[in-house]
């Protein structure tokens, strides 16, 4: 078949598969908020330098690239010392997303942009795999998070690290 | 030992410890749902389906002429996991589709899955109850319009039956599974595993899972190799069990194994999967390839499927080409737009006319993830 014959059947089609193209298209584009900006958010995101952190009684000072990726992918459920992970993300919701502290965070630990992450999650949920850290918009909330629990994990921008959380080193093992 | 001494003593061991994991859930009292350790998630999708020809129908409901075109309230679904304790995790699906009425129409609500897993070492994890058959790399996944770019998944891997041949496998499974990841390459990348024993299938074609008609439980198991980034993942699966087609035929041999690859470089991504069935003289082997390149929103995206229903039978594949776009409108919502061009042998079992027919069918869906 070929394309004359598929434009052909496709112009062929009545009406109501037109009327369903726009009825889904009408249904997909609802209006979205506008996202605000400015020269502190600006100052904020240039400035920021993410630093992973795990609770204080958690024995480990580093951990390789390979395995952050996999506790913050659901791909690991327990610390090599056998604490179940629990892990959280920071995503301030006055930037815009490419520019929260988890895009930039997933694009440079776990080699992912927002959409792939998301995508990949969806995938993970719906096959009973797992679900997503979850996701405050505080760095307040992810202190107390890593701090109350064991095997908590995170990640904040070093000024905003206190002693309730210890920072631990992120070594990449996998160049080749 | 033989396979059946082998099966039984399997069975022995793995009710032992669903026996040993029930003690340990069974005497707490009920409490309050701590919300923080229930997380529930779902999907609601539109679908809409036209044919050019009259002839043909396997998607709609009531049995619906496709070629007038159709809505399809196909799907609306619930998930919610329950940590009871970190280890020890409830997870459950429900799947009302097709705009359930009852009494109506093919409309149906399935409990998808609904089991609890046990975590006692990455490399060991054990999970009981009914689960969706771990196979190639669609099946968990089959009926989650969100959690892919197409409208359906493979259908003649998938959905086979409705194509002139057999299930390649049971879609579900009830029964007990263990899994685990291990690290290789110097802890960089993993390889997944997991092998189950169930059921396996029944005469019933309402809840075929929920009981065993025969002795024999089913087996099965996959294994994949995964990147440590996802960027590229490869496995094979496999399953074996009996399968009563008659009260005269208790106990045909089923066995089914898939390879399957995907593959993503940049906004490219490719995946691939070759499927091989026997049912028991019954031999049937299907294959798809599919490409899509992110631009944006807007994913295009192209799939080539084939199934030979009966390899003892010349003229009677089924091939599907397909080309399409999936729109992210918006992060939890998706559009997906696509042509299907069915080709279908003359000697297909699933022809009414005898005669070799090419169709075109148009489909389109809006899913919603929340």
């Amino acid at each position: 078949m070929g394309v004359r014959t598929t434009v052909r059947a496709i112009a062929a089609l009545p009406p109501g598969a037109l009327a369903a193209v726009a009825l889904l298209l009408i249904l997909a584009f609802p209006a979205a908020p506008a996202a605000e900006e400015g020269d502190e958010i600006e100052e904020y995101v240039e400035t920021r330098e993410l630093v992973v952190v795990v609770n204080r009684a958690n024995p480990a000072t580093s951990i390789s690239l390979a395995d952050l990726q996999k506790l913050f992918l659901g791909k690991r459920a327990l610390w090599p010392n056998g604490w179940p992970v629990n892990p959280c993300d920071l995503a301030e919701p006055g930037l815009p997303e490419p520019q929260t502290s988890r895009a930039q965070f997933s694009q440079r630990y776990l080699n992912k942009d927002m959409t792939t992450l998301k995508s990949y999650w969806i995938r993970m949920i719906f096959s009973g795999k797992g679900h997503p850290p979850a996701v405050y918009p505080r760095t307040g909330q992810v202190l107390a998070h890593v701090a109350a629990d064991e095997g908590g994990l995170g990640y904040l921008p070093r000024r905003s690290v206190t002693d309730r959380v210890k920072v631990i080193a992120v070594i990449d093992n996998t160049a080749p | 030992m033989t396979l059946y001494e082998l099966v039984t003593t399997v069975r022995f061991w793995v009710i032992a410890v669903m026996a040993a994991l029930s003690a340990m859930v069974s005497p707490a009292p009920a409490e309050a749902i701590d919300l923080d350790q229930l997380h529930v998630y779902g999907y609601i999708d539109l679908e809409y389906k036209q044919t050019t020809s009259d002839k043909y129908d396997r998607s709609g409901p009531d049995d619906a002429n496709m070629k007038n075109g159709s809505f399809d309230q196909r799907h609306f679904n619930i998930l919610a996991d329950f940590e009871i304790v970190p280890a020890l995790i409830v997870k459950s699906h429900v799947e009302f589709e097709h705009g359930i009425n009852p009494g109506v129409g093919d409309a149906s609500v399935v409990l998808e899955y609904g089991f609890v897993e046990y975590v006692a070492r990455e490399w060991l994890k054990a999970r009981g109850g009914k689960m969706i058959t771990p196979y190639g790399q669609y099946n968990e996944i089959h009926d989650a319009t969100p959690a892919y770019l197409t409208v359906t998944p493979p259908d003649t891997i998938y959905r086979s039956e409705d194509y002139g041949g057999f299930t390649f496998m049971p879609k579900w499974i009830t029964g007990a599974a263990a899994f685990g990841n291990v690290p290789v390459f110097q802890h960089h990348h993993d390889i997944d595993y997991i092998v189950y024993i169930g059921n396996g299938e029944s005469r019933s074609t309402i809840n075929e899972s929920e009981h065993d008609d025969n002795e024999s439980k089913a087996l099965g198991g996959r294994v994949q190799f995964t990147a440590h980034d996802e960027s590229f993942q490869a496995g094979v699966s496999a399953y074996y069990g009996d399968r009563a087609i008659s009260r005269a035929r208790m106990a045909e041999r089923h066995f089914a194994a898939t390879a399957h690859a995907n593959a993503a470089y940049g906004d490219f991504s490719a995946r691939g999967e070759a499927a091989y069935s026997e049912l028991g003289q019954w031999r049937e082997t299907a294959w798809y390839l599919e490409l899509s390149w992110r631009i944006g929103r807007f994913t295009p995206y192209a799939r080539y499927e084939t199934l030979d229903p009966d390899t003892d039978v010349s003229g009677d594949d089924w091939t599907i080409m397909l080309a399409g776009v999936n729109v992210r409108a918006l992060d939890m919502l998706f559009l997906k737009f696509e042509w299907n061009q069915h080709d279908r042998g003359p000697a297909n079992s699933d022809i009414i006319t005898g005669e070799k027919d090419d169709y075109g069918e148009f489909r389109a869906a809006l899913a919603v993830l929340f």
